[in-house]
């Protein structure tokens, strides 16, 4: 009986809203306007260009110009305005009838009211009850990366990026809260406007030279980023499940607000350039160091003293490999990296403009970014384009597009890694020795003719090797206001993605002489649909306890195909890579592949909030997976926080010079699906099902035979890894927030490690996909911000980061045995190794080394162990697995970004650095080249001890005993890096039509600090590209 | 206009709960073998057969050599040497680890491989497919590798625990801990399994098929597992076996490794790994190993080869043969010419790899592309059977007329003079290893060989390597296999 009386009385509302906005629209329209002009500055008088000036209760506004300037008609006379502007707090100010106004707006307490992006929503900064980090778009650093994921470095605590290689385009390892999965991955998930975006999918095949990893991020524009914000404890996440172990990052593009047209144009110009990171003997010194070396292994080879007992005068006389006169003959020789660097550049254009309407608003933006890369040939061009709609279709329904399209051509490097055969250029100009010249007097490029599988570095340049990246990702919402306070969101979308490699080698290099050439082609293609409907509530009952409801489904489904072909012995080089058929050898490559996954998905949330003091958040989400057996389909993330927003409490009232103290409390469990492929069989598609691979080959009657084997056990219990997550949070905020920031503290423990069980050697596989295991972390994040001047004509901002995060076992695969070195407990990421002491001399008598020669390195026996494989504690006069300990661990103990941003007048200055503390790296650039051999050498080598050298540090390199698994090349690779120092300047008003207009100069990565011996601390291999300096210039003006 | 918005909103409900209601979870495969879809029809047998191929390819002959089987029964000895460093100087220099890769590596394929035939074997012979030649010989194949895994097993490591029961290799888990079984057990189930394929097995098989085990190539297994155990008497009735099927020396030693004598052509060769130049996983990289680097050895066919030159046979091995006579001595190569056309006399020449002649063996590939050659591969041939049935003989009998002329009928081929009748059993004994290290070089049998004549530690001093004692004669039990079964006791001495 009740229900039909709600009803009505729900009709007889809307009806009278409905009757009340025909009104209004039709006074607008009928009644005569008068118009009020203003001026919009902050407390201290400075003006505040773009504040948002809106007639209450209408859909009238503008924007301020550039000296905070704005003229509005309004309908009637004591009419009220709505100024706005971000940072700041918003007023409402009655016209009064004043034809001119003067609005001073006050700075907002540290934009507490300012809205944050959540999963499937959004809620005031106050309200939030986890551990979320938003950059604004205009607190991001001048770039030199297509990436957005390049910006955030130290600009978020807890949050870790790390660039391995910096190659036009090249990827990011982004980590927040640490790296617990040990086989599952430790990226991030991605969510563009509500889209969960899947990484990779951005490089298609392999082939001989490897082009690096690419960012997954490199076809969103940087300039169209409106916010981004990391989702961190597991109360935020969750509302994501099975991918949210790993952090969530949401990131929220620009829309178009109602008002008038606005346009943004912006432009850069950047030089790049680098130092060799390494200092390499020249061709003089390297021929002496060989000569010297090629005796020394005479003597070796010969059991000649200090090596052995045999007499010199039994072998033939010694002939170097380089005579004086070749010695005197040669200066500095060829610096092989001098040769395929040169100098960068990178030139970006973006405009973007906005207008709206109340019911049609949009947002456009076209984007080129060209870069060419410091190595020569290597660069990157990119065309974005993107339309955000948003159109009221009718009161109660809306429609909103998100649409944006890339193309990306890559000029890839050839940065493989090896030392041989398939070493990149950057490898190749390391080892390729100084004394060679880049062409023999045939004009052939030269070749070391000791090492001559590796390919001379400047004949790499003649690589024709380019890929083609495609992405549109397209995001459809209708939403629907079903009664007052229930909405409902229906959206679908498509992300779809190709990459397109095309490679040709040419004659001229190594590979393409042997092959007479070798094109191919490889593509990937990738899509990803997504279907979404979600049920939103909100009510406030008995006036103060404020509940919303969110309920929601989601379908997506992953698709990839591959396809790649591949040919050689070509009639010319001229067909590169555009005429495969062209080509005559006798088994051209061909292959495909398809692979495909879906994920459904329910999930709620439900906010309550009372007396604005006390919020409670609960969210729950089923993932159902495919790639699960039967037992397992269904994962069930809960989470729970709980916030209490102290400075809210009466008692507090009587104080002031706290402005905001929030507590919160939050637990939650997230998943990670990514289930590994066995490691003997890295292809395979992942799932948890047997399957047999047609890949064992044989050549009976020289015929190629197919031959199947199991490549994978089923397993039916397996299941997602799960993380569990406490986190206790403290935002606080000084003297009207001058000072404010957040800390969190953070345990985590993730359990049923997906991993891999290794069967029995006898078993027909290797292993299978299990769940196995835990790890735990802990750590704790601080973001302090400190307005220390705000004066009109200076101001000084601070913003410091930290994060800490330590991984640990917790749990181990009880069928791996660990080494007696490694402890149950030990941190994720330790290298171990064995201790040294020196090296070994001549007649020096090293009981636990029996069989070393002078010039090995001195092994110290720490330890020893029993017959059950533990440790005794007690050196026990031989070197073996017990003396290896721990010599450091790959991950910081801490992260850190300081900012600081000045500004002066119409001068803006801004300082950014970040850095990593207390982390270790093994230097194998080190290792590698500080043997002296047939190959090139670091200045370093000459310390290596020798018979002509007994006093040298370094061990002879004449047997590799002990090189890569003691502590002599384990270094401290902690850095700081002065990521960025930007001068900008706010010309005065200079031209009618132009509200503003800035120029900037910006120097990016001048200066890294750290004890980390050649190398950029930060890359990982000799083989990385090295990260540029930036030089850039750049201008941004507002129509 | 309010039943209107109802109206719509009720459509979209139930277009969103038919796209709710469509969305299952049924797992899509594409571009690959099921459970449900394989195998079942005798030719998916045939190709899982071929898998069991495979493994014997990645062990002896893989693509690249380092942790091959071959390389670990020829480096530890007097016939090859090494400048290259990590495992190959494990190798080398007798300093193996229960972590040293070819231990770990090979130990882990041939048990693999041998439940993975067993499988095979059984699944196949409780299919419900009608058993016809076809079928039987696919099960024979499949246990005449397994028979030879296990005497590879034998001979590297010991007696090691396999899986033979097709009951047990079904339900293998981490807790499955077989015992290490007797040496007479292992020796009883190999000689038991390949007398009971012998009669089944073809003794030749149409050109597509060269390269299956025949009915030579397990009495051939049977040899030399008998030789291993020098059962002499086994050894004689094999060999013998052997005689009656028909091989033949090729006439001239540089013939038998000719690529455009493979294939039926070869009258000698009994086991083959076939390989190819054109694909990377079939062909292998012995040239780009073995053939001089500096200067730079020519290719007489024209294509260029790559070179890495870590390998070589050392002098003394060299001074074995009487050099300007013995014809084996052409494709162990001191003398050469280099891509500038200037003749090198390689003894002379310093550098700091590996020290000795080029062991090039095989003869030039036409297809042969940057590293990769496509010769196939001998595991064994006629003329190893002549020297074991001397040997046998010798113990025996004592040097008679009938050993001499069989070692006689290899040296007539390669040129050198008959041997002298004056040797005694002792002495005939010494000379048919050194006969057989100068016929066999670089094929993979002079570990055994230098072994069985108790030699192998003797040989490695004298090379200057320091080995700890005989119980280098077996390679350890890798640690990997020990820590998954702490039953698999380790062998004496490591």
């Amino acid at each position: 009986m009740k229900e039909p009386t709600l009803r009505k009385a729900k009709k007889m509302k809307n009806t009278k809203f409905f009757i009340l906005l025909l009104l209004a629209l039709t006074c607008h329209a009928a009644w005569s306007q008068t118009t009020v002009t203003g001026n919009v500055v902050d407390i201290n008088g400075a003006p505040l260009p773009g504040a948002n000036i809106l007639e209450k209760g209408t859909t009238n506004g503008t924007q301020t110009d550039f000296d905070g300037n704005f003229s509005i008609p309004v309908a009637e006379a004591n009419a009220t305005l709505v100024v706005s502007y971000i940072g700041f707090a918003t007023q409402e100010m009655s016209v009064d009838g004043q034809a001119s106004l003067s609005i001073a707006l006050e700075e907002d307490a540290a934009g507490l009211d300012e809205v944050v992006v959540v999963g499937y929503g959004s809620v005031k900064k106050s309200d939030l009850t986890g551990a979320v980090s938003s950059v604004k778009a205009e607190d991001l650093p001048e770039g030199s990366s297509p990436n957005v994921q390049s910006l955030l470095a130290g600009k978020v605590a807890g949050l870790t990026v790390n660039q391995n290689s910096a190659q036009p385009g090249g990827g990011f390892s982004v980590l927040i809260r640490g790296a617990g999965s040990v086989g599952a991955g430790n990226s991030p998930l991605y969510v563009i406007d509500g889209f969960p975006v899947s990484e990779g999918g951005t490089e298609a095949g392999g082939g001989t030279y490897n082009p690096g990893n690419r960012g997954s991020l490199n076809s969103l524009n940087t300039n169209d980023i409106e916010s981004i914000e990391v989702l961190k404890d597991a109360s935020a996440t969750a509302i994501y499940g099975a991918r949210a172990a790993n952090g969530v990052v949401l990131i929220t593009t620009k829309r178009g607000k109602s008002g008038e047209l606005n346009i943004d144009y912006s432009t850069s110009y950047a030089l790049n350039s680098v130092e060799k990171d390494f200092d390499f003997l020249n061709a003089r010194e390297l021929m002496i160091e060989q000569n010297k070396n090629q005796n020394e292994r005479r003597l070796f080879n010969n059991n000649v003293f200090p090596y052995g007992d045999t007499d010199i005068s039994t072998l033939d006389p010694f002939v170097p490999p380089f005579t004086d006169a070749d010695i005197a003959a040669a200066g500095q020789g060829t610096d092989w990296f001098d040769e395929i660097a040169s100098v960068g550049s990178i030139q970006e254009h973006n405009i973007s403009m906005s207008s709206g309407t109340d019911k049609s608003k949009y947002y456009l933006s076209f984007n080129y970014f060209d870069q060419a890369g410091i190595v020569k040939n290597t660069g990157l061009e990119r065309y974005t384009g993107r339309i955000n709609i948003d159109q009221q279709i009718r009161e109660w329904l809306d429609f909103s597009l998100s649409f944006t399209v890339s193309h990306i051509e890559n000029q890839n490097s050839q940065l493989g890694g090896a030392r041989n055969a398939q070493a990149g250029i950057i490898a190749s100009s390391y080892i390729f020795p100084s004394f060679l010249p880049i062409r023999n007097e045939d004009g052939d490029f030269s070749l070391n003719l000791n090492q001559p599988s590796t390919p001379n570095p400047v004949s790499l340049l003649g690589v024709d090797d380019k890929t083609k990246n495609n992405r549109i990702l397209t995001n459809a919402k209708l939403e629907a206001q079903i009664v007052k306070g229930l909405r409902w969101t229906n959206s679908f979308g498509l992300d779809t993605k190709s990459a397109k490699r095309l490679t040709y080698l040419p004659r001229t290099t190594l590979y393409g002489d042997l092959a007479n050439g070798r094109a191919s082609q490889q593509e990937n293609r990738d899509y990803s649909y997504l279907f979404e409907s979600v049920l939103n509530y909100s009510k406030t009952f008995f006036e103060d306890l404020d509940l919303s409801l969110l309920g929601g489904f989601s379908y997506q489904r992953f698709e990839s195909e591959y396809f790649g072909a591949d040919n050689q012995d070509f009639l010319t080089d001229q067909f590169l890579y555009d005429n495969l058929g062209a080509g005559v050898a006798e088994r051209p490559g061909v292959e495909s592949a398809r692979a495909a996954s879906k994920l459904v998905s329910y999930f709620g949330r439900m906010n309550l909030n009372y007396m604005s003091r006390y919020l409670l958040t609960l969210t729950m989400r089923a993932d159902g997976s495919d790639r699960f057996g039967a037992n397992n389909q269904y994962g069930y993330f809960p989470s729970a926080a709980f916030g209490w927003k102290i400075n809210e409490e009466p008692f507090m009232a009587s104080q002031d010079y706290l402005s905001q103290l929030k507590l919160r409390l939050s637990y939650g469990q997230t998943g990670n699906s990514n289930i590994n492929s066995p490691p003997d069989n890295p292809n395979l598609p992942v799932n948890a099902f047997a399957l047999y691979s047609p890949n064992s080959i044989y050549a009976f009657g020289n015929i190629i035979n197919n031959g199947v084997s199991l490549s994978r056990l089923a397993n039916p219990n397996l299941q997602w890894e799960t993380t569990t997550e406490y986190n206790i949070g403290l935002d606080f905020g000084f003297f009207n927030n001058r000072l404010s920031g957040t800390l969190e503290y953070f345990s985590k423990e993730v359990g049923d490690l997906l991993s891999n069980t290794s069967l029995p050697s006898f078993s027909p596989v290797s292993s299978f996909a299990s769940n196995i295991g835990a790890t735990e972390s802990d750590g704790f994040e601080a973001q302090l911000t400190s307005r220390n001047f705000a004066n009109p004509n200076f101001s000084w901002t601070t913003s410091l980061t930290l994060g800490r995060f330590r991984d640990r076992w917790k749990e181990r695969d009880p069928s791996v045995i660990l080494e007696v070195y490694q402890g149950e407990n030990d941190r994720l990421r330790n290298i171990y190794g064995f201790l040294s002491d020196g090296i070994v001399q001549i007649g020096e008598d090293v009981p636990q080394l029996p069989n070393a020669v002078p010039g090995d390195l001195k092994i110290r026996d720490v330890n020893g162990q029993d017959g059950e494989g533990n440790l005794t504690g007690v050196p026990d006069g031989l070197i073996d697995a017990a003396d290896r300990v721990i010599l450091g661990n790959e991950q910081p103990d801490l992260n850190y970004g300081l900012d600081n941003t000045f500004k002066m007048g119409n001068f803006d200055l801004n300082v950014y650095l970040y850095g990593e503390y207390g982390r270790d790296l093994f230097n194998a650039t080190r290792e590698l080249f500080t043997i002296v051999d047939v190959g090139n050498a670091l200045e370093e080598s000459k310390n290596r001890w020798g018979s002509f050298n007994t006093t040298g540090t370094l061990p002879s390199g004449l047997t590799a005993e002990y090189r890569g698994t003691s502590d002599i090349f384990v270094e401290d690779a902690s850095f700081l890096r002065l990521r960025n120092i930007t001068l900008g300047y706010r010309f005065p008003e200079i031209a009618k039509g132009i509200k503003s207009m800035r120029l900037y100069v910006d120097f990016q990565n001048l200066l890294v600090i750290s004890d980390y011996k050649g190398g950029d601390p930060e890359t990982d291999s000799f083989s990385a590209y090295p990260f540029p300096k930036t030089y850039k210039i750049g201008l941004n003006i507002n129509f | 206009m309010k039943t209107v918005i109802r109206l719509k909103l009720v459509l979209l409900a139930l277009a969103v709960s038919t796209v709710i209601g469509s969305c299952e979870l049924e797992p899509e495969t594409y571009g690959d073998l099921t459970p449900q879809n394989f195998p079942n029809t005798s030719e998916d047998f045939e190709a899982s057969v071929t898998d069991i191929y495979r493994d014997l390819m990645e062990s002896w002959a893989p693509e690249f050599l380092d942790n091959s089987q071959w390389m670990m029964n020829s480096l530890p000895t007097d016939e090859l040497n090494t400048a290259w460093t990590g495992g190959w100087q494990s190798l080398d220099r007798l300093s193996w680890t229960p972590e040293t890769g070819s231990v770990e590596g090979n130990f882990n394929r041939y048990v693999r491989s041998i439940t993975k035939a067993t499988l095979l074997i059984g699944n196949l012979e409780e299919a419900s497919i009608e058993k016809g030649d076809f079928e039987n010989r696919i099960i024979a194949e499949a246990r005449t590798l397994r028979a030879f895994y296990a005497f590879n097993l034998l001979d590297l490591y010991g007696p090691v625990p396999i899986i033979v029961d097709y009951e047990e290799a079904k339900t293998i888990s981490a807790e499955t801990q077989p015992e290490r079984p007797t040496q007479e057990w292992m020796v009883d189930f190999i000689t038991t399994e390949l007398n009971a394929v012998i009669p089944k097995l073809p003794e030749s098989y149409e050109s597509k098929d060269y390269g299956r085990v025949t009915k030579g190539a397990a009495l051939t297994m049977l040899m030399k597992l008998q030789l291993h155990q020098k059962y002499w008497q086994g050894v004689l009735d094999s060999s013998e076996r052997i005689m009656g099927l028909g091989y033949q020396l090729m006439p001239t030693y540089t013939s038998i490794f000719d690529i455009e004598n493979e294939g039926g052509g070869n009258t000698e060769t009994i086991f083959v790994v076939p390989k190819l130049a054109q694909s990377g996983g079939l062909a292998y990289s012995w040239f780009a190993a073995c053939l001089p680097q500096t200067p730079e050895y020519k290719s007489p066919t024209g294509i260029k080869y790559s070179i890495w030159g870590g390998l070589k046979t050392p002098w003394t091995f060299y001074d074995k043969f009487e050099e300007g006579t013995d014809l084996r001595l052409t494709r162990l190569i001191r003398y050469y010419e280099d891509i500038d056309g200037n003749m090198v006399d390689f003894r002379e020449v310093q550098n700091n790899k590996a020290v000795g002649a080029s062991p090039k063996k095989y003869g030039d590939d036409p297809e042969h592309n940057g590293y990769r050659q496509g010769n196939d591969v001998i595991i064994y041939r006629y003329a190893d059977i002549l020297l074991a049935r001397a040997e046998a003989i010798n113990e025996i009998s004592g040097p008679n007329a009938e050993a001499m002329a069989l070692v006689d009928q290899i040296r007539t081929r390669a040129g050198v003079s008959e041997i002298s009748r004056n040797l005694t059993q002792v002495s005939f004994r010494d000379f048919i290893l050194d006969e057989r290290g100068r016929e066999l070089w670089c094929e993979g049998h002079r570990r055994q060989d230098l072994i069985r004549h108790g030699k192998f530690i003797s040989t490695a001093e004298a090379e200057g390597n320091n080995p700890g004692g005989d119980y280098l004669t077996l390679y350890p039990i890798p640690q990997s296999a020990r820590n998954e079964n702490p039953k698999i006791g380790q062998n004496p001495g490591y």
